[in-house]
């Protein structure tokens, strides 16, 4: 078996020995600090992110939360409005009506002070007409002419 | 047909001696060094434009790095932190090896004991500095469980130390037999693709489910190699 020549055993370990702290030289001075830089540079640049995109979602959240406060604040608002105005529109409303029935009430007055004054002109007008009106209808039954003095009219039958 | 173990053979490449010891650069010593030239290659690459958003060489790397990261962290948690540049050098310098290894005409230096317990030791004595930088003497505690009757300790320290003194031997040897029998495995099978001629289609297709349970073996043994050396540190760390 070559492997138990020891002849060769100064050598290999030699060789061994020089290769390994080479290797571990270059490694842990060169290979593996730049490893973990890499790692490390990438690991804040995801901090980084994340702290970026936690900080934006909480800027939007507030945004939300403002919106939201400024839509019950309108809501609340839009309410208040439409109440007041819808007050006012009644209230208007009502005065109007009042307006109008006073003013329907004074029209109506008028209007029967003008019936009743022609009611009163019509009803002085009426023995005189009634008059003519027997004496035509006698003159027709009777072929006589009465004369307007001799009919009179009861007023009483009114 | 070839001899199956001719493959873990160390040829010497560049001979060199220092006071009369020989350290040639053999084509393991080659292996280890395409190894680290490779890790370098791989991890340096995938950074070399790092971006925010990987591209898939980039993912690999980081998939890699967070693969490690992640054992560490399960084993360990945060006090194994700063261990982390020490057991990703383990990791990576075992899968890039037995990984290199799977390709035709490479060597597995993983295949060799010497270099598996070389890397087990390191792990050892890191791991034993490690308990001492943590407790000082009171390491020692180490080797004596909790709740354990008084009368049983005589019994029950020496257990704990050699259980302790084993680990090196059990790492290396799990690593070392695994690729070493897996590549001779491979190798066997491709033996009898040679000489079974036409037939040789049958030990063709084994060796290709080989080939995938091989690279399987590479990873999972790199992976494991490194998740014992995070449960040593633990123990070092927090004493049992």
């Amino acid at each position: 078996m070559p492997q138990l020549d020891t002849t060769t055993f100064p050598s290999q370990l030699f060789w061994l020995g020089v290769c390994f702290l080479v290797l571990y030289w270059i490694l842990s001075y060169f290979l593996i600090p730049k490893m973990v830089g890499v790692l490390e540079k990438r690991e804040t640049m995801r901090e980084e992110k994340i702290n970026l995109a936690s900080a934006y979602r909480e800027q939007a959240e507030g945004l939300l939360m403002a919106y939201e406060k400024t839509l019950v604040q309108a809501r609340k608002d839009a309410h208040l409005n439409y109440q007041l105005i819808v007050n006012e529109t009644v209230q208007q409303m009502a005065e109007k009506k009042k307006e109008m029935l006073e003013k329907f009430q004074d029209r109506l007055h008028i209007a029967e002070q003008a019936l009743y004054r022609e009611r009163a002109k019509v009803s002085s007008e009426m023995p005189a007409v009634a008059q003519d009106i027997a004496g035509d209808i006698l003159q027709k039954l009777t072929h006589h002419t009465y004369p307007a003095d001799q009919l009179v009219v009861k007023k009483d039958r009114e | 047909m070839s001899d199956p173990l001719h493959q873990f053979e160390i040829h010497t490449l560049f001979p060199l001696t220092i006071k009369g010891i020989d350290i040639s650069f053999t084509n393991a010593s080659l292996f280890m060094v395409i190894a680290v030239v490779a890790t370098t290659v791989f991890l340096g690459g995938g950074l070399s434009r790092s971006r925010m958003i990987p591209g898939p060489w980039q993912s690999m790397v980081e998939l890699v790095y967070s693969f490690v990261s992640n054992i560490l962290d399960e084993t360990m948690g945060e006090k194994g932190r700063k261990y982390f540049p020490f057991i990703f050098t383990i990791f990576m310098f075992i899968f890039m090896g037995n990984v290199i290894g799977m390709i035709p005409y490479t060597y597995t230096f993983t295949s060799q004991i010497i270099v598996t317990f070389g890397l087990a030791m390191i792990v050892f004595g890191m791991a034993t500095v490690v308990g001492f930088i943590h407790h000082g003497f009171h390491y020692f505690t180490l080797f004596v469980p909790k709740g354990a009757p008084i009368y049983m300790l005589p019994l029950i320290v020496p257990i704990e130390i050699l259980s302790y003194l084993s680990r090196p031997v059990s790492l290396s040897v799990r690593l070392f037999a695994n690729m070493m029998a897996g590549h001779t495995m491979l190798k066997v099978f491709a033996g009898f693709t040679v000489t079974l001629g036409l037939f040789g289609i049958a030990p063709l297709s084994v060796n290709v489910m080989l080939i995938a349970f091989e690279i399987l073996v590479a990873v999972l043994q790199a992976y494991v190699f490194t998740i014992l050396t995070c449960i040593y540190f633990q123990d070092s760390i927090h004493l049992h």
